[in-house]
């Protein structure tokens, strides 16, 4: 050992260590430095938070007032619309009530009329069937009103003649219908 | 060496680059820093924190980075740094009244392999009975055949002073392994 030269000895680590260390230790500081996905964190001002608190309040507090006047305004025009078909139901009934009654009675004078008058002149017919019908058509649309005048209007074509036959005729077709 | 370098900083300098950059880094230097930090501080866990704790401190300030230095060279100065601190650390724990020397030598007889040559266990021995400045040069310049110049930048120290030192820690090593050794 006199004429030991270091140099000369082979270089060798003498240490133990364990196995796949290297590829743990790769793995461990890889986990450390490759960031990570993490959500984005987003700081809100104190000030901002307060601000969007009050807009929220004050927009939430706005829509339900709104929500509320347009409750109340549809039920008033519920109860508007109820009270105005129901008062419709009410004019429209009598006078519908009337005018057909009217159209009828009229009918059948005017059926009767025909069959015990054979020679009356089918122009006559032709104008009140018709009439009859268009009027017939619009009692369910129209108010009482514009059926009496047409009513009126109808009644002042037939002829003074006329009218006392239909008057006999409705006699008659009363103790017809008696009796049938 | 030098291409690799080049590729390894090309690819840390880039954000989107940067993992492919430290898995290439590692790849190349990590058993090297591993074998230099186990002389230091011996115990193979504590060299393991350090590695760690060398590639990430690399990863983080790898803006600090001043080209006009070889890569590993600024590698080996980071796990220098640390390993020492590391031993610090230790001494300050330990009992005033233990040889930290004393401590090294022992942990290393835990350490070594048993297949290990006796005159290689004297030689880690001899190493650590060192003072510490010439315990770096010595294990920078004998194991890892650096030259002087890239030690000069690890160490902060003068080239005529590595050389100076080398030569009293050579002597030092021969002379304790000539003592211990048993033919």
């Amino acid at each position: 050992m006199k004429d030991l030269d270091i140099e000369t000895l082979e270089r060798k680590n003498i240490y133990k260590t364990p196995d796949r260390f290297f590829d743990e230790m790769q793995a461990k500081v890889l986990s450390q430095t490759t960031p990570q996905k993490h959500a984005k964190v987003v700081k809100v001002n104190w000030a901002y938070g307060i601000a969007a608190a009050l807009a929220m309040i004050f927009g939430v507090t706005f829509f339900v007032n709104q929500s509320n006047d347009s409750e109340n305004a549809a039920q008033l025009q519920a109860s508007n619309i109820e009270n105005s078909s129901a008062n419709t139901a009410i004019t429209e009934v009598k006078p519908q009530k009337e005018a057909t009654v009217a159209y009828q009675t009229l009918q059948n004078d005017l059926t009767s009329t025909a069959q015990d008058n054979q020679k009356e002149d089918e122009r006559l017919v032709g104008v009140v069937s018709s009439k009859v019908t268009s009027t017939d058509v619009q009692t369910k649309r129209i108010t009482a009103p514009v059926s009496e005048v047409q009513v009126d209007q109808m009644l002042s074509n037939f002829t003074s003649a006329e009218l006392a036959d239909l008057g006999k005729n409705t006699e008659q077709d009363i103790y017809l219908d008696l009796y049938n | 060496m030098k291409i690799k370098e080049a590729e390894i900083i090309e690819l840390m300098l880039s954000e989107k680059s940067r993992e492919k950059g430290v898995r290439l880094m590692m790849d190349a230097y990590q058993s090297r820093l591993y074998w230099h930090i186990r002389r230091i501080v011996v115990d193979h866990d504590l060299a393991q924190d350090v590695l760690q704790d060398t590639f990430i401190k690399a990863y983080q300030n790898f803006h600090q980075f001043k080209q006009d230095s070889q890569l590993y060279t600024w590698l080996y100065r980071i796990a220098t740094n640390e390993s020492l601190q590391q031993l610090n650390k230790l001494k300050r724990m330990q009992k005033t009244d233990e040889d930290p020397e004393y401590h090294l030598q022992n942990l290393m007889a835990d350490s070594v392999s048993a297949e290990a040559e006796e005159i290689q266990v004297l030689l880690q021995k001899a190493i650590h009975s060192l003072p510490e400045k010439q315990k770096l040069v010595f294990n920078m310049r004998y194991y890892d055949d650096l030259p002087y110049e890239e030690i000069s930048k690890i160490l902060d120290m003068s080239v005529g002073t590595l050389k100076t030192n080398y030569h009293y820690a050579k002597q030092k090593v021969e002379d304790y392994i000539k003592a211990n050794y048993t033919e």
